[in-house]
């Protein structure tokens, strides 16, 4: 079982890896093959800014799950450095529950809004494209963020130390690579 | 719940309200949740206990945030910055910084501040600026013996002068908003601009000459060596070249000089020096998608909260009890400064700027103020704004990319926020600052 | 109680001389009663956003430019066929305020997304900003146009022979200074106040279609008021589409001459009827591209019905403007 949720767990790493890097060039791709276009043959992609927009979109929230992840979110940390380490610890238990909670409501949110968006059939002007099937990004970036907050909650309460999130502590947030 | 009955008599009490979100934004913000958190609550409590709104309107409201499409600008020169980093462009940009101001007092800091204050008026993009400047200066003023502190704060501080200097959008949107010409507005931003970059050069100087005995200086290179450094320079310095190059020709847009900068990185790393393999490259664009990310999240949830707050008018409001007509000009442009200011503590330049331009209009209009004057004022404190704390894109753009912590990126900005908010009295009472280029342009 | 009014543009602009006709009447109608609170440009998000808010019933009214309600209503792009509405201002007038295509057929498509058609305003004819002489496809050719990002408009300027550049507007000011882009279409009066006037050198009416604003209310909640309100929310847009319409034909005039007075050097070009036709010809093709963007926004099984209300809708709007004019 254990093995199983680990194994699962990197899965989604490298998924949430992949998407990132794919749309960071596809977004160095686009807007150059824009300008060359419009410069050089006289034709701009019409829906250079439409693909940057959905790109952007996409990197926001599975990045925001991923900096999650890696411990790397904004904190203002003033007030918690001042504090000793038992109190640090029960108030990033606390920290984490209920930012996980937060997160799963705006979840639950994001998949009404997803779903209203559907329903209206809305459609990007450029592509015609269902822009609900971008936005479904929205919803699967916030539970996964709000995963590892719950995630960090339980390490917390069961193990030593003061968890960000499943494999970051405390102090520990680390530069990233592939 | 005795809010309740102010909500069902139909009258919504903004003084509570604002007090309510205030307070609930800082003790949330220093119980040290996640920034994304105070903002995130703050809306919740308005939407639902003071307005009872479907709060399906953050979601929405985070994407339009992220959404505007000069911010693709930011993560692209992010990218650039990492790739020249990761490879020989940036040491060698430094090498020659170095072979010719290294020997001289405030050498360094003086040239970062220059840099970023050419870079950002360039690309439009103050956290891009912090970014590829901030990337590139940071270790070796490091290295050199500089406080971290100094050199985030001037990284970030020194960024922000983009906002007056054309193209800048905040001139764009305002001259926009308050129907006044964009090209008038260009030329005025330009004197502060420069005043601010020569104010900040000064501080460099005195700091590097207050903090002497700790900071190295290098030896005085020869002629020789400064060719050298030249020449290993040359293909670096067509970076900036093609940003400024490309941009001021009307080749392509801030935005697609960003993505090109990438491409010319990635050519001159990968295949000129070699330097780069393809695993540094997929690196380089992770690290840009968490980097973006940490950012854009903050600024989509900032909107969100700022929704709120101008669906119930809480600007309005709170102004209304100024009596602002018929007052003297001075005292108008203050308030107005006053409230840019206090606007952009909390939420995005932009956004303020949104909300409130539509508020002053018309007393602007009713006074003797040239509008231009109040459009580069209130372009100013925008700069200002995205630097002071809490809410500061700058600030949140150098956490993120330096990986160091919220206070310690902020704890050298107090001098930097003396000088900007000298600038704003000087612009007070010298309009000349601002206006003077823009007359003998019109003559 | 409060209603709130949310607008696409800036104060002073048309949409807002409506919004606050339209709250001024409310509050006589109903003697203070009902206030209505207005939203400007951007305070509430995007076009896009403010409809969505409408159709949720967050906001009780909206107005926003036609084109931005295609994504929601894919018919109501008809409007947007160039050559379709023309520069007739009476016969514009007549056919956007009791059109049987648009307060029939076209506002049925209003409330498959909840949302009531109430009235729809001229904002003036949309003229073509360049840096040269542009009365022929030919002079057309290499121009880089700067256009709304949607199909019929990208379609449009291709197929007068020009460039069409989608650029967010925020970067159109220095786009045509730097002559990145050459040129941009929109109503005089937007054109002043956006100060694209001090960065283009020629101006040219075509004659080829108004920018519309259309104006519209959440159904479910429409429904739901009393007949008093109801009739009372009519006569307001009827006072407001009077006041947004005077208005338009002034503001037009007073900034063409603001902008004649700041750029002397600036040319204005009235296309004639015989170099209107060769674009009115052109145009033609684009009623297939209408037809085929409708029918793309429906699934299989309902393409051929869509296509043909689609081709019944611009038909039948052709129709009415020839007899109005
Ligand atoms: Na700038
Ligand atoms: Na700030």
């Amino acid at each position: 079982m254990k093995t199983l949720l680990l194994t699962a767990n990197r899965g989604i790493e490298f998924a949430e890896k992949a998407i990132i890097i794919f749309s960071i060039l596809l977004m160095m791709v686009n807007s150059t093959a824009n300008a060359i276009g419009r410069y050089a043959f006289g034709q701009s992609l019409f829906f250079a800014e439409e693909l940057n927009q959905f790109l952007i979109v996409g990197v926001t929230f599975v990045g925001f799950a991923y900096a999650v992840r890696k411990g790397r979110n904004i904190r203002m940390t003033a007030v918690y450095d001042a504090l000793s380490s038992r109190t640090k610890k029960v108030l990033l238990t606390l920290i984490s529950l209920t930012t996980g909670l937060l997160l799963m409501f705006l979840t639950y949110k994001s998949v009404i809004y997803v779903q209203e968006v559907k329903d209206i059939n809305r459609l990007s002007p450029a592509l015609q494209f269902p822009v609900y099937i971008i936005y479904a990004v929205i919803p699967v970036g916030l539970a996964m963020a709000s995963l590892q907050y719950l995630i960090a909650f339980l390490m917390n309460v069961t193990h030593e130390g003061t968890y960000l999130s499943l494999s970051v502590q405390d102090g520990d947030a680390e530069d990233i690579g592939v | 719940m005795n809010f309740l009955s102010d909500v069902v008599a139909g009258e919504l009490d903004i003084y509570v309200i604002t007090f309510t979100l205030v307070v609930t934004m800082v003790v949330l913000l220093f119980l040290s949740f996640p920034m994304v958190v105070p903002l995130a609550v703050a809306a919740l409590v308005g939407l639902v206990h003071f307005s009872q709104i479907d709060t399906g309107v953050i979601i929405q409201q985070i994407v339009t945030g992220i959404s505007p499409n000069a911010l693709i600008a930011v993560p692209m020169f992010i990218l650039a910055a990492d790739i020249m980093a990761r490879g020989h462009t940036a040491n060698n940009l430094l090498g020659l910084i170095e072979a010719y101001f290294g020997h001289r007092r405030g050498g360094l800091p003086i040239t970062a501040c220059l840099s970023c204050t050419l870079f950002g008026s360039v690309s439009g993009s103050t956290q891009a600026t912090v970014v590829s400047v901030g990337q590139i200066m940071r270790p070796k003023l490091l290295a050199a013996g500089y406080k971290d502190s100094f050199v985030m704060a001037l990284i970030i501080n020194a960024s922000d002068i983009a906002f007056l200097i054309p193209p800048s959008i905040g001139l764009i949107l305002y001259g926009t908003l308050a129907n006044t010409s964009v090209g008038e507005l260009f030329i005025a931003g330009i004197g502060p601009g420069i005043v601010l970059a020569v104010l900040f050069s000064v501080y460099c100087y005195v700091y590097s000459l207050l903090q002497g005995d700790t900071i190295a200086l290098v030896e005085r290179k020869t002629g020789a060596e400064r060719i050298a450094a030249l020449k290993r320079a040359l293909l670096p310095l067509g970076f900036p070249a093609l940003i400024v190059g490309g941009i001021y020709s009307g080749a392509v847009t801030p935005t697609e000089a960003a993505s090109f900068s990438v491409l010319y990185a990635l050519v001159v790393e990968c295949l000129i020096y070699r330097e780069l393999k393809l695993n540094d490259v997929l690196n380089a664009a992770l690290s840009t998608g968490l980097i973006t990310a940490v950012v854009f999240i903050l600024v989509g949830m900032g909107q969100a909260f700022s929704w709120y707050i101008s669906f119930e008018q809480i600007p309005q409001g709170l102004l209304e009890p100024l009596d602002l007509e018929g007052a003297s000009d001075a005292y108008i442009l203050a308030i107005i400064a006053l409230s840019f200011f206090v606007g952009c503590m909390f939420v995005d330049s932009l956004v303020v700027l949104v909300i409130l331009t539509p508020i002053f209009v018309p007393i602007v209009e009713s006074s003797g103020l040239d509008p231009v004057l109040v459009g580069v004022m209130v372009t100013l404190q925008m700069a200002i704004g995205s630097a002071t704390p809490p809410f500061g894109c700058d600030i949140f753009t150098a956490i993120a990319i330096f990986n160091k912590p919220y206070m310690e990126v902020i704890k050298g900005t107090f001098p930097f926020f003396v000088i900007l908010f000298v600038m704003s009295a000087l612009l007070i009472f010298f309009p000349g600052i601002a206006l003077m280029l823009r007359d003998l342009a019109s003559l | 109680e409060t209603w709130k009014f949310a607008s696409e543009e800036d104060k002073n602009d048309v949409q807002d001389i409506f919004a606050k006709t339209f709250a001024e009447t409310i509050k006589e109608e109903s003697d203070g009663d009902i206030k209505v609170r207005i939203f400007y440009y951007g305070q509430l998000g995007t076009e896009n956003d403010i409809v969505e808010l409408t159709a949720r019933g967050t906001v009780q009214f909206v107005s926003v430019g036609t084109g931005h309600l295609g994504s929601y209503v894919p018919e109501v792009q008809a409007l947007s066929v160039p050559y379709v509405l023309g520069s007739d201002v009476d016969a514009i007038r007549e056919v956007l305020t009791s059109s049987e295509t648009i307060y029939n057929d076209l506002s049925d498509r209003f409330e498959k997304v909840n949302l009531k058609l109430l009235t729809m305003i001229s904002e003036g004819e949309m003229a073509w900003g360049a840096n040269k002489e542009i009365r022929s496809p030919a002079d057309f050719d290499g121009q880089k146009i700067r256009t709304f990002t949607s199909t019929i408009p990208v379609e449009t300027y291709k197929a007068f022979g020009a460039t069409p550049t989608p650029l967010s507007w925020g970067e159109v000011y220095g786009a045509l200074q730097l002559k990145t882009v050459d040129g941009m279409v929109n109503p005089i009066y937007f054109i002043y106040n956006a100060k694209w006037h001090e960065v283009q050198d020629y101006l040219m009416f075509p004659g080829q279609q108004p920018y519309v604003g259309t104006v519209s209310t959440n159904s479910e909640w429409f429904n739901g008021l009393s007949a008093d309100k109801q009739a009372m929310v009519h006569k307001a847009i009827a006072a407001a589409e009077q006041a947004a319409h005077d208005y338009q034909l002034q503001i037009n005039k007073e900034n063409m001459d603001k902008i004649l007075a700041e750029r002397p050097d600036l040319k204005v070009v009235v296309l004639t009827d015989e170099e209107r036709a060769v674009f009115r010809d052109l145009s033609s093709g684009l009623h297939e591209t209408y037809y085929t963007v409708v029918e793309n926004a429906y699934g299989e099984e309902e393409k051929s019905e869509a296509r043909a209300r689609a081709r019944k809708i611009l038909e039948n709007l052709v129709r009415e403007v020839k007899d109005a004019s």
